[in-house]
């Protein structure tokens, strides 16, 4: 019985892999370097796949810079031998750039500037206040989310005519003001400041306004900076509202001005201009995004993670 | 110490002077009278000016302290009379409708009544010019659209059709490489950040972008050359234009919904997973019974907002086809825009907005709710 056993138990102690170690070793040694090609190859992947979504940009400042009969070629490549700066002067002079740049800057800044002076007190008194009427006017707003602008725009176009608020600049900024994502957000950001801290300052006999200037605000400066990009990129990217509550060009935005540059009454359109309106248009976003692509990824990204609860 | 005290009684008489004479010319009427107050009021001003002027060193600055005093004690002033205005105010009505006030503004004259009017004027045969001349016509307008109109019809099934390529391609590609992207090193994080650009630059840039690209001679017909393949015109063929539209904002909003299930896939629960593997569970099973039940509500998330959007899908469709090839690619969202800002066909705009904004209402719910019975 003895003599049986020992030897099986020597030989499980002595396993194949430590018998010939050499065969041993050297599979795995070519199991780390295989894993190690695959990472490589996986990484070149990964960038490939990047490359899929940022050389259309590359590609569209390239054709800025073509003179137009290269441009019609619509040549793949990047480099361009002879580049064409007028390109940029043609669209800012002659396509009037300049006017709906002005305009662009105009609408983002008045909108930013603007916005918190009525959303921080409407969140605020979502989330702290006690009023009559503070779920319907819930039930309002998220109606208001739901319902599409799609639908909305000829009574609202209705009401604008007849208050002659179409074609200005106040009738333009004024849905951007009070839109219900901004309270959203603030409301959520001050129900997470915990409530001893609003007890504490009510204690002291702080008014509301104190309480909500002096200490949520600062409170919430992380939320405030992240609203601020985001309103900042979909304010420069707005598009139907312009659209539809303007009827003459003294008020057009960028991105509504490059939709004009399309149309032409005959032949093709200079899609080198074309391309120079385009990247003036995502000028101001690319180079934000190139030097701070962190931070906006975490706005953009994180800010919808607080509107799904 | 005598002396710093005088000085102070000296500049709080000479300014309670000053103020005297102010409340007094705010009140006087005879210019002759005013005139007096006024020159009183300099000789008071010039007189404070020389007692600052023979001050020095530890007197001036006595000086300068009792101004900050009197100046904090206004101050306190104008703010205790504010609070009694406002208390005054306050008591009355509950100081948050002041609060809300502009939101509800909002949401009665953007929310509410756009959305009555829209309900009232699908009734109507609409004049928007003077609205006293439209007529009461029914149901009409409904028949119009609903049982002659192709064009809407197919608007209708082309919205349809957009939404479920764009969110089925979208939830397919997006969970694919989210699960492939989600990690912590500089390369994954650099393709993160690079597939994301599209997303932050406007739809009308991109619209124009892959107009060019989609050209019949351009970037792609010229990519399926070199497999020999004859590429259409994509853009303006009937039969490509809408899904070319469709690929177009999935390419754009694919970085961006891959990030948040990223998001949702990091902040998972490590120990639930220690503990499954622990128990040797499968990798199918940890899929299956872990992650995505914990996934769910971000999935739902990016399914709803993505429905949501793909039938607000606007912007894209004008940039790159307007409405396309013989309405090809025609969505509800520039059908309405069409019927209503292009043919002046108020009623009719009015029934397609209705039809959108009850779509939009019904997958939402459905979203919800099919979700919901997930959990």
């Amino acid at each position: 019985m003895d003599k049986h056993t020992t030897p099986r138990l020597t030989r499980a102690y002595s396993p194949r892999e430590i018998r010939d170690t050499q065969r041993f070793l050297f599979q795995v040694r070519l199991k780390r370097r295989l894993l190690y090609c695959l990472k490589i190859v996986n990484y070149l992947l990964l960038l490939a796949v990047g490359l899929l979504f940022v050389y259309p940009f590359a590609w569209m400042a390239s054709m800025s810079l073509r003179p137009l009969i290269e441009a019609l070629s619509f040549a793949p490549g990047l480099w361009v031998s002879d580049p064409q700066w007028s390109n940029y002067l043609y669209a800012w002079n002659q396509a009037r750039i300049f006017h709906y740049v002005g305009n662009s800057i105009k609408y983002s800044v008045l909108v930013m500037g603007l916005q918190y002076f009525t959303l921080i007190p409407a969140a605020f008194a979502f989330a702290t206040m006690k009023f009559r009427g503070k779920k319907l006017l819930w039930g309002a707003k998220f109606l208001g989310m739901m319902l599409p602008a799609e639908a909305t725009f000829i009574p609202v176009y209705y009401f604008y005519s007849k208050l002659g608020l179409v074609d200005n600049w106040i009738g333009l900024i004024l849905p951007s003001l009070v839109a219900m994502f901004g309270i959203f957000m603030f409301k959520n950001a001050f129900e997470a400041i915990p409530a001893e801290v609003l007890e504490a300052a009510r204690m002291d006999k702080a008014k509301n306004r104190t309480i909500m200037l002096k200490i949520m605000v600062p409170m919430i400066a992380p939320v405030l900076i992240t609203h601020l990009i985001t309103s900042f990129i979909s304010n420069w990217n707005e598009y139907y509202w312009v659209l539809v509550m303007t009827n003459s060009e003294k008020l057009r935005t960028l991105p509504v001005a490059l939709r004009g540059l399309l149309q032409v009454d005959e032949g093709v359109p200079q899609w080198n201009v074309a391309m120079a309106g385009t990247m003036i248009q995502l000028a101001p976003i690319l180079l934000m995004y190139i030097f701070a692509s962190g931070k906006i990824k975490a706005a953009m990204v994180g800010n919808r993670k607080v509107k799904k609860q | 110490m005598q002396n710093l005290r005088e000085i102070g009684s000296r500049y709080n008489g000479l300014q309670d002077a000053l103020d005297a004479q102010k409340a007094a010319l705010r009140g006087a009427r005879d210019p002759q009278e005013r005139r007096a107050l006024r020159r009183s009021a300099a000789e008071t001003r010039r007189e404070l000016k020389r007692l600052k002027a023979s001050l020095s060193g530890e007197a001036l600055q006595a000086y300068r302290d009792y101004r900050a005093i009197r100046r904090d004690i206004r101050r306190c002033d104008r703010l205790k009379r504010y609070d009694r205005v406002e208390s005054r105010i306050f008591r009355k009505v509950n100081p948050a409708y002041i609060y809300i006030l502009p939101a509800a503004f909002h949401a009665v004259f953007f929310t509410l009544m756009p959305f009555l009017f829209m309900i009232v004027g699908a009734f109507f045969k609409l004049d928007l010019v003077d609205i006293k001349s439209s007529r009461f016509v029914g149901w009409w307008n409904f028949r119009m659209v609903l049982a002659l109109d192709d064009e809407f019809w197919r608007a209708f099934v082309n919205t349809i059709i957009f939404s479920v390529v764009t969110v089925f391609l979208l939830m397919v590609v997006t969970v694919l490489m989210a699960s492939w992207l989600s990690k912590n090193t500089k390369i994954h994080n650099l393709a993160q950040t690079m597939i994301f650009t599209p997303h932050i630059s406007s739809m009308v840039a991109v619209g124009i972008l892959w107009v060019l690209m989609l050209d019949p001679q351009g970037i792609i017909n010229q990519f399926l050359a070199i497999f020999g393949i004859q590429g259409p015109n994509w853009l303006m063929n009937a039969r490509t234009s809408l899904l070319s539209v469709a690929l177009v904002t999935v390419w754009k909003s694919i970085g961006y919904y891959c990030l948040i299930i990223i998001a949702g896939l990091q902040s998972l629960p490590r120990d639930v997973y220690e503990a499954a593997r622990l128990d040797k569970a499968s990798r199918w099973t940890i899929l299956r019974k872990i992650t995505l039940p914990l996934m769910t509500p971000t999935l739902s998330f990016v399914f709803i907002m993505k429905f949501i959007n793909a039938f607000k899908s606007f912007s894209a469709i004008d940039v790159m086809t307007q409405g396309g090839p013989q309405g090809s690619s025609m969505v509800l969202g520039y059908w309405i825009y069409n019927a209503g800002r292009v043919k002046f066909n108020y009623g009719f705009a009015m029934v397609g907005a209705i039809v959108l904004t009850v779509l939009v209402a019904v997958f939402t719910l459905l979203a919800n709710k099919g979700f919901r019975k997930e959990d």
